[in-house]
């Protein structure tokens, strides 16, 4: 094998060793008092012609345990003697106490959004060289998701170049389902399955399909996942060119930006007539289990909302997906612009402090290429992260074929990636979409204006985002 | 060790018998040995466990770390805590929290002794009622929250489905606008059980004899609890007092679960509790050092309430031994 | 008790036996009011756990779902190894509470029964370790941890459970200081040391309390998620990480919404074992009340 090396722009294990230091002050004085503290493990970025697996190495995988199973695990050790994959729970303050020790888990998992900040701090390792000897995986059979994590410099040059991650799947986020016979009663005409409609139809319908009973809501019109907020309105502002920030990210643009005010107000409107769920209305469960209920007639949700609803449906609704009148809509448009692209791309990458770069990598590649893979491209949970799988995706029956007609299309559209303020978390939620849930229950029950409420979103933001660049240093 | 300890505390040997005076000593000084001994464990834990976090969370809480910042790692001195002033949410949430620990710890503490008291007597199935109200606090947090949030839910909940048969269409929303009840009810729900079975292991060291001499010198059974059983339990009543204060100004798992149960979920405006929005600080704004100043002054609030409460304690807690020990 | 009641019956045991009865139903109505109030939000979880998923949020509320969804509870069981989990709470909670309520209790003596200078203020230290939140120095406390190279292993708890419990030894030292002086006394005249007088005087007498202290302790490890999620990883976690994290999920959902009937069907399930141990236990609560009762 040809020895690989990594790239060196991440953080090296050095000075990852210095900034745990910070958070253990005091650890000289604990080593003293445990003469068996084991030696402190050589520096990754010297290592570049790894150790070789012989001795057992283990690899920290950050994932559900749904999402990387004992028996892929199992499978993947079968093959591979020698190394060992320990699955980590996904948690914020796990996450945060291993990164603070100095030993982050090998392999993180991540969405989109949440990767321009990990850039930016140079956790991430580059995996470029990797994959340009790999026989597995091959630049040009990744889906146009991975471009979120691509990046031809910095944190702000992200959609094309080296490649420091993968998606494990990935869906279209901005599709819309529709419950056709909730439409039908309410006298409403049947939306086209095949071209888009405008947000404002999709509100117009949402507004039409709430029913009330007295004070409480029997069926909501159209709902959706309020922690990705933000990241609607930043697909539908780069639609006009536009932004909620302004080109260095380094402020908000939202008080003085009318196309940004509009995008924050759509979603504002659709909580004050109670169309969507809101702290003045709160949803039961979450979207989702209400549009399988029957209880919401229009909601939004990628194409990996295929493979949940005929689960969660009740009696009333799973009659429904079979006869072909629970359908996925194409992606509505933001004053005329059709785009579409996955706003989750929920994914892995290798951290940069890895002692195992090829081992880690060999997992990586696994998980992302193998039989884990295409046991998710069957699954019709999501779109495959390599082109290569796509004839895997569920197309039969009356529900299924109605769905891939749909997906099909809309994976034209969503061939772009949008861009991420680097100074900002990304999480779900994430700063900006975080502080629209804090403060516009306040808005919604008239403790204050409208105006009030997008003023303190920009301000709190861009504490947010100073706050950011001070700890970067930039 | 035995020489700094017998500098430290003067002798009170009566002068006129050396040989007694030297006993006294002697046996003064294994005891004080003795007590060194026995909360060894603990002080050598409390030293290498306990000390260093502290000092390191301390000076964490005059920095801008974030996990991440190797080469921006910056040293703000008092700015992290002057910002606590500037920042409304902070006190608001602080203000949400003291409303929250008035409404509950009185609630839950006289239900708690109430309980105790009911169950220290001659009923029957008394296994059953004491398992059964300890149950909840048993019970995993996220479940338990669910299980409330189905009744309590404002469109598809029980409670308002029941109001519903008498005034349909009512939509409480309970766990929006009402939340703070909402949630002194679960969490009287669920600790109860907690407080009921340390104040029973009070009541049990209560000597049976005290009350039936009482009895016998024909007091009622309410003079009794009222001169006997009360002063007596007061260490216990204090003691549950003071957690349950401390506890509660602590609390941020409740509103979480009830919001939705995520790390980024937001509880509503009525339960947005002063820990919540530390932990907003850190995971969601990745402001760790600020969010450790803010669980500082939390921290010196309880202690000021604490030494409050300590200093009440004089007047109505009642202790077979010196409290103060080393007077 | 019967044999103290006087038996001559003046018109003042008449009042005090109409005041008595009048008690005793006013108790009874708090205990079954109570008892109530508690129960229903266990029986809906109970019942929601035995609901088809899109059930048990469904309006109007179902409160008998037909048919009955028992393989929730096989799912529940099967979706992850769940014995090992159980194995695993249970070992720790055990290692943990025999530890800790060994040394709190005799921390608590210690500051109770003895005198030493310094004692007012390392009691103070006691009491304000109480008041630090626990985040402050979990992070810490962590790395240190790491350094010495016992982070994913169980020693963590086996060493936490030494150094003694703050709250327990503050609940052993209010519990030690309400037992009255005489008892010592005896001891002390004969020669006895602190800890024979600890151990064979104190420990014997203080059954509720130890009771009491190993439940809470047993049940607050068993129901800890935040200190296992933090250090162990997810084949040695335990059952409460599993509960407390998107554990009953369908794979692909990006978003990690729980299957709610999964979840409260493993709560329940969860909840059985210390439930157990409890109504054991709860009888060492109450010997004091049975002996005296016989003498």
């Amino acid at each position: 094998m040809k020895e690989k090396l990594p790239n060196r722009d991440h953080l090296s294990r050095r000075a990852f060793m210095r900034l745990a230091g910070i958070s253990a002050a005091g650890s000289v004085l604990v080593a003293c008092a445990a003469p068996a503290a084991p030696a402190q493990p050589a520096p990754a970025a010297n290592a570049g012609a790894a150790a070789p697996a012989a001795a057992g190495v283990n690899i920290d995988y950050m994932m559900n345990d749904a999402e990387l199973t004992d028996k892929e695990i199992e499978q993947f050790q079968g093959e591979n003697a020698g190394i060992k994959i320990t699955r980590i729970v996904p948690d914020a303050t796990k996450y945060f106490a291993a990164l603070a020790a100095g030993t982050p888990p090998d392999i993180l998992r991540l969405q989109a959004p949440e990767f321009p900040l990990l850039l930016a701090r140079k956790i991430p390792l580059n995996l470029q060289s990797f994959i340009d000897t790999s026989s597995v995986i091959k630049v040009d059979d990744l889906a146009s998701a991975n471009n979120y994590y691509r990046s031809s410099g910095g944190a702000l040059d992200i959609g094309a170049g080296d490649v420091y991650g993968m998606v494990k799947d990935w869906s279209p986020d901005e599709t819309i389902w529709a419950n056709l016979d909730a439409i039908e009663e309410a006298g409403l005409p049947a939306p086209s399955l095949t071209e888009p409609m405008t947000y404002e139809d999709v509100k117009a319908y949402g507004e039409k399909l709430l029913k009330m009973n007295g004070d409480r809501v029997a069926q909501r019109g159209f709902d959706t996942n309020m922690p990705w907020v933000e990241r609607f309105w930043t697909v539908w502002l780069e639609g006009q060119d536009s932004s909620l920030f302004t080109k260095d990210f380094k402020k908000m643009d939202l008080v003085e930006n009318e196309k940004a005010k509009a995008a924050v107000k759509y979603h504002y409107d659709l909580a004050a007539s109670k169309v969507s769920s809101s702290p003045i209305s709160p949803s039961p469960s979450w979207p989702g289990q209400d549009f399988a209920n029957g209880e919401l007639a229009i909601v939004q949700y990628g194409f990996w909302f295929s493979g949940g609803v005929t689960l969660w449906a009740n009696d009333k609704i799973k009659p429904k997906i079979d006869a072909g009148r629970i359908v996925m809509l194409p992606s509505p448009t933001w004053q005329g612009v059709r785009r579409g692209p996955t706003i989750t791309a929920t994914g892995s990458i290798v951290t940069g402090v890895t002692k195992h770069p090829n081992e880690a990598y060999k997992v990586f590649e696994w998980y992302n290429a193998k039989e884990p893979a295409l046991n998710r491209a069957a699954s019709g949970w999501g779109v495959p992260g390599l082109k290569s799988m796509f004839d895997k995706i569920p197309k039969e029956g009356t529900y299924r074929s109605q769905v891939w007609s749909v997906l099909e299309k809309e994976m034209t559209f969503a061939d772009t990636t949008v861009k991420f303020n680097p100074y900002l978390q990304g999480g779900e939620p994430g700063v900006v979409a975080s502080l629209f849930i804090q403060f516009y229950e306040q808005a919604l029950k008239g403790e204050m204006t409208f105006d009030e409420l997008l003023q303190k979103l920009e301000s709190e933001t861009n504490v947010a985002i100073q706050d950011g660049i001070d700890r970067i240093g930039a | 060790m035995a020489n700094t300890l017998q500098t430290t505390s003067p002798t009170y040997a009566p002068k006129t018998n050396k040989q007694f005076g030297l006993r006294l000593r002697s046996r003064r000084s294994s005891r004080q040995l003795a007590f060194y001994a026995m909360i060894s464990p603990w002080l050598i834990g409390f030293l290498l466990l306990g000390v260093i976090p502290l000092i390191v969370g301390l000076l964490a809480s005059f920095t801008n770390y974030d996990g991440l910042n190797v080469d921006a790692f910056k040293w703000l001195g008092m700015r992290n805590y002057s910002r606590v002033f500037q920042d409304s949410e902070a006190l608001y949430a602080f203000q949400r929290t003291m409303l929250w620990s008035a409404l509950n710890v009185p609630i839950w503490l006289i239900l708690s002794f109430t309980l105790a008291l009911i169950l220290n007597q001659g009923i029957r199935a008394r296994g059953f009622f004491r398992t059964l109200f300890y149950l909840p606090s048993i019970i995993p947090a996220v479940g338990a929250v669910w299980a409330w949030r189905l009744l309590l839910d404002p469109n598809n909940g029980v409670v308002n489905a029941i109001i519903s048969i008498f005034r349909p269409g009512t939509a409480v929303m309970w766990t929006t606008d009402y939340a703070l009840q909402s949630l002194t009810m679960i969490a009287v729900w669920q600790g109860a059980g907690v407080g009921m079975v340390i104040f029973l292991a009070g009541l049990q060291g209560i000597p049976r004899e005290l009350e039936e001499a009482a009895f016998l010198d024909g007091a009622t059974t309410l003079q009794s609890f009222r001169h006997i059983t009360i002063p007596l339990m007061t260490p216990v009543i204090f003691f549950q007092l003071v957690l349950a204060i401390i506890g509660s100004l602590q609390q941020f798992a409740l509103p979480m679960l009830l919001a939705g149960g995520r790390m980024g979920s937001v509880p509503p405006r009525a339960a947005y509790f002063f820990v919540v929005h530390v932990m907003r600080q850190i995971f969601t704004f990745s402001r760790f050092g600020y969010g450790l100043a803010l669980l500082w002054m939390l921290f010196v609030v309880v202690v000021v309430l604490t030494i409050i409460v300590f200093g009440s304690s004089r007047f109505w807690v009642h202790y077979e031994v010196d409290i103060a020990g080393d007077k | 008790m019967a044999a103290l009641t006087p038996t001559v019956r003046t018109p003042q045991a008449q009042r005090d036996r109409t005041s008595k009865r009048l008690r005793t139903s006013i108790s009874y109505l708090i205990l079954y009011g109570t008892a109530l109030v508690i129960s229903v939000p266990v029986i809906w979880m109970i019942l929601s756990s035995l609901k088809a998923e899109p059930e048990f949020i469904q309006y109007p509320p179902i409160v008998i779902p037909n048919p009955v969804r028992w393989d929730n509870y096989f799912h529940a069981l099967t979706w992850i190894p769940y014995f090992k989990y159980t194995w695993n709470s249970t070992f720790l909670a055990t290692i943990f509470s025999l530890f800790t309520v060994f040394t709190s209790s005799m921390v608590g003596f210690a500051f109770a029964r003895l005198d030493a200078p310094g004692k007012g203020k390392l009691f103070g230290i006691v009491v304000s370790l109480l008041m630090v939140p626990g985040i402050v120095t979990i992070i810490p406390q962590f790395v240190i941890f790491a350094k010495i190279g016992l982070t994913n292993t169980y020693w963590p708890w086996f060493l936490w459970g030494i150094a003694a419990s703050p709250f327990h030894v503050f609940l052993f030292r209010q519990f030690f200081t309400s037992i009255p002086k005489e008892l010592e006394d005896a001891a002390e005249v004969d020669g006895a040391t602190p800890f024979r007088i600890f151990w064979q005087i104190f420990l014997p007498n203080a059954k509720p309390a130890l009771a009491t202290s190993f439940i809470l302790n047993f049940v607050g490890v068993w129901g800890d998620w935040l200190a296992p999620v933090i250090y162990l990883d997810d084949v040695k976690t335990t059952l409460a990480v599993k509960l407390a994290t998107p554990t009953y999920v369908n794979p692909g959902d990006p978003s990690g919404h729980i299957l709610v009937t999964l979840t409260l069907a493993a709560a329940v399930i969860y909840t059985i074992p210390p439930v157990i141990m409890f109504f054991i236990a709860q009888r060492n609560i109450m010997e004091g009340v049975v002996t005296t009762g016989l003498k």
